[in-house]
Formats: C-alpha cells, structure tokens, sequence
C-alpha cells in the first residue's frame, strides 16, 4: 500500500477536506478512514447531516453498526467554555498570552482574567492588576504588545492614567501624569492605542469643537516616569474623535474617525524627521456618517473604518497619496458593527454588533470583506452591543464583552 | 473619463461606490468625470448620467442622523 492511500475526511461549512494519512490495514472504503481487526471497524463516515460541520464516528462488529459520536471539524472560532465570573464590561483587551482586562462601572474598575488551559476558559483573578484605581468607567483599554505598559481612557479629568508593569509586585504601579495634561475634552478618551514595545502610545481625544487636539500622542520617557507629547500631527481632524489607531506592532501609520464632518475619517503617516503624524491625502469616498473604530494592516496597505451604518474597507494607493475605497462588505450590516478585532492581519475581522458577533473574511478577487458563517458557530451576545477584543491585535483568543447582557462575557480560541 | 462601480439600493439610491473592481454582483459599472459627490454612500444620491441629488431624502436622511448622532458616549 503506497503512503496517504488512505484519508480522514471531514466537514466544515459544507466543504469537505481532506487529511493524508497511511496505513496498513485494510480499505474500508473511499469515504471511510478506518482501523479493522478481524470483523471489527473503527470508521469515520462522512453523512448528510444539517450540520454542515458534523461528521460520524462509528464502530461495525459482527455485521452490526453502532455510532459512538458526532465529531466536529476544526473551526476557525471555536467557542471556549464559559468565563469564570463574567463581569459586566464595556470593551475587552487581551494580550499575546492570553490575559484579558475588561473595565467596569465599580472598584476597581479594571478586572483581570487570565485564560486557563486545564478549562479552556477565562477565570477572574482576585488581585486588582492595578496599584491605583483609575476610577470612573473606563472604556477601550490599551496594553503594549509586550503587556510592560496598560493605558484606561475614563470619561472624567485626567481623561487617562498610564502604567508600568512591576515584576516586583505582580501588578501595573501608576506612572506619572502624561505631560502635557490633557486639559480640554467633553466625553474625555475614549480608546488608547499602543505599539508593540510600549513606546508610543495614541488616544483619540473627544474634546469640544474648540478644543485644537484631537489626536494626542505620547513617547515614554523612562527618566521622567511618563509619558511625554509630541507635537501630534500636521492637521488635526476639525471635530473631536473617540478613537485614534496606530497600525501594529509598528507606528508608522494611524487612523483617526471622527464625529460631525465629512470625510469622517482621516489617516497619517509618521515622519520621523519631524517627529509627528503627516496627513494623507482626504480618502477617495468619505465615510457616510460619524467615524467611531477601525483597523491598520501591519504595512498600511489596508484599512477598515467604521461608523454607525458600517464598516468600510479602503487599500492604499501610494500614487495618490491616500486610502481608495474598495466595495462594501458582503453583507452590509448596519446595526453599529463598529467593534472590530483583526486577526492574521486582517485576513479575518471579528465584528460586534448589536445583533451578536459576525466573522469576515478578506477576499481579494472580490477585494472587499465578506462574511464567513461557518468560520465560527457561535452568535455572541445578543440583545446588546458586542463590544470585542482591542483592535490593532493578532491574537489567539477573541473576547466579546456585554455590560447589559449576561453572559456579559464570552471568548473564543482562533484556530487560524 | 473614471471607470466606478456604484451599488444601489431597492429605491435606487447610491449606497456604495468604489473604483476597484471586479464588477461584483449587484454593481453596476459608471463612467463619469464628475467629482464624487460627498457622503455619497448616504443613500440620497440617484444615478442617471450624473450623480443626482434627492433632496427630500437628503432632508429625512439628515434628520435621522441628527437625531441619533451617539451611541458611545
């Protein structure tokens, strides 16, 4: 018998797929793979099920067939096991190793969880992560890529508080104020946006239409404890943003939605030389309404904005200096699919919406994104806005957060 | 003159536009050398030769946006 004469099959979204393998026993059939002593089959049958991801594990003896499992093909989401004390929470941010922070309405306003392989679930750690309590209800939390620096946006004066990890002691100590303090904001930061190691961290400042800055950025500066600013930008979106994103692991690109005026969104790359973000040309085809997330491929070439009827990808064109619109996603939701995490760069975009959670998946004939249901089997959280991981990360894990709907908490593992 | 391909709604109206291809299902191709019109994607802009302008849907369109301009504050 030659090598890979035999294959296990399986199901997923439909499509069966194949896997090579070998074998001495004997054939048991082409849709079969299959162990057999003597009169008795150890087999997997492929089977019209409604599941299109179900397959049938079943042993024959004696003449007599007996099914002893449905076994599932991998999906590209797969649900983990229920979070260990859900906490009802805004956004979620995770990190390489799979801890997760979520903010809450009470102290200390910032809860941990740590992912447990032994249950496949995230669990609550009783230790506060932070040294001082930012208060307030923090939004969209920012960790470095290295997890050294955690940044919590809160909607009350100082607007953000940075920390800096202490092996010492296991948690995040409090630095110094950023400098210069952010003085003028209406609904304060609302996401703050990190580079890998640390070094730059992005915040989207909501401040009032007089208020001149509304994208605010920071390099640490270890002797001063903080993290400084820089001189921000060449333009300044002409109305206050929510959020500000810096591609990942690196800076060289960011994106900054914003409220109230057309185009809705603008994009900057970082001029080293003059130390701050240079805007692009405006994009070819302004965002219809008011800018809130998005997402930075790795090298610019790709960006997804979204607003409140959308989300909506545009490619890069260095020829005329700015982000081209491609067509819409397939479908078009347009119930706020505004939280939306990136992973395998963009390959894939897990989306929040109002109505659960939705997984797109890049497709470049087609140049647009298009959903894949049977790249995950889950729904969400319904009945609230699903709130996902930190955008700009290439996890292994999605985390989507509720603060109205239990299960409030809900993850997933990437399989990709 | 610009190639586009320009998505519309059940009534008509522009709801996308984008001068990448392919020509998807549900697109049609334009050619114009007009200046895409702003917040065309809002879906009160018709096709007929040019880009036309509703402006009773304009009216109500804008009036939904004022009047649920937040979701996140």
């Amino acid at each position: 018998m030659a090598l890979y004469s035999k294959k296990l099959y399986y199901k997923r979204g439909g499509t069966i797929y194949s896997v090579d393998m070998f074998t001495t026993t004997a054939e048991v059939g082409s849709e079969y793979i299959g162990i057999r002593d003597g009169s008795t089959s150890v087999y997997i049958k492929i089977v019209s099920v409604d599941d299109p991801n179900e397959s049938y594990l079943r042993l024959r003896k004696s003449g007599i067939t007996k099914s002893l499992a449905k076994i599932r093909g991998l999906l590209l989401f797969s649900l983990n096991s229920a979070v260990l004390t859900p906490t009802p929470a805004n956004y979620p941010s995770t990190t390489a190793n799979g801890m997760c922070l979520v903010g809450t309405g009470s102290s200390p306003y910032v809860i941990r969880y740590d992912w447990s392989s032994t249950n496949n679930r995230y669990e609550k750690n009783a230790t506060a992560p932070l040294d001082i309590s930012p208060g307030g209800y923090p939004r969209v939390i920012g960790i470095s890529g290295d997890a050294q620096f955690i940044a919590v946006p809160v909607q009350s004066s100082p607007f953000i508080h940075t920390y800096k990890y202490n092996s010492d002691t296991g948690k995040w100590a409090k630095t110094a104020a950023v400098y210069p303090v952010i003085s003028t904001s209406y609904y304060g930061c609302y996401m703050a946006s990190f580079n890998s190691d640390g070094s730059v961290l992005v915040l989207g400042n909501y401040g009032d239409s007089g208020a001149a800055w509304h994208l605010l950025v920071y390099k640490w500066n270890a002797t001063n404890n903080r993290f400084e600013g820089t001189n921000h930008c060449d333009i300044q979106t002409p109305r206050p943003c929510y959020t500000a994103m810096i591609n990942y692991p690196n800076y060289s690109r960011c994106i900054v939605p914003f409220q109230e005026s057309s185009p809705y969104v603008y994009t900057y790359s970082w001029n080293a030389t003059n130390n701050r973000y240079e805007k692009h040309n405006d994009v070819d085809v302004a965002l219809p309404t008011h800018g809130t997330g998005g997402w930075v491929k790795s090298d610019g070439s790709r960006m997804v904005a979204s607003s409140y009827n959308g989300f909506y990808s545009y490619i890069w064109n260095a020829t005329n200096n700015r982000y081209q619109k491609t067509a819409n996603p397939s479908p078009m939701y347009t119930d706020y699919p505004i939280y939306i995490s990136a992973f395998n760069d963009g390959e894939y975009l897990a989306v929040g919406r109002q109505a659960g959670l939705s997984i797109f998946k890049w497709n470049a004939t087609n140049n647009r994104y298009e959903e894949d249901s049977s790249l995950i089997d889950d729904n969400g959280i319904s009945g609230t806005t699903n709130g996902t991981n930190q955008i700009n990360c290439n996890l292994k894990r999605l985390v989507i957060t509720s603060n109205t709907v239990s299960p409030y908490m809900k993850s997933y593992t990437f399989n990709g | 003159m610009k190639e586009y391909y320009i998505q519309l709604d059940s009534n008509g109206y522009i709801i996308d536009i984008t001068s990448m291809g392919p020509l998807l299902d549900g697109y049609i191709k334009i050619l114009t050398n007009e200046q895409i019109p702003d917040l065309i994607m809002r879906g009160y802009y018709r096709w007929s030769n040019g880009f036309i302008l509703d402006f009773d849907k304009k009216t109500e369109v804008d009036k939904r946006i004022i009047a649920n301009p937040s979701i996140i504050k």
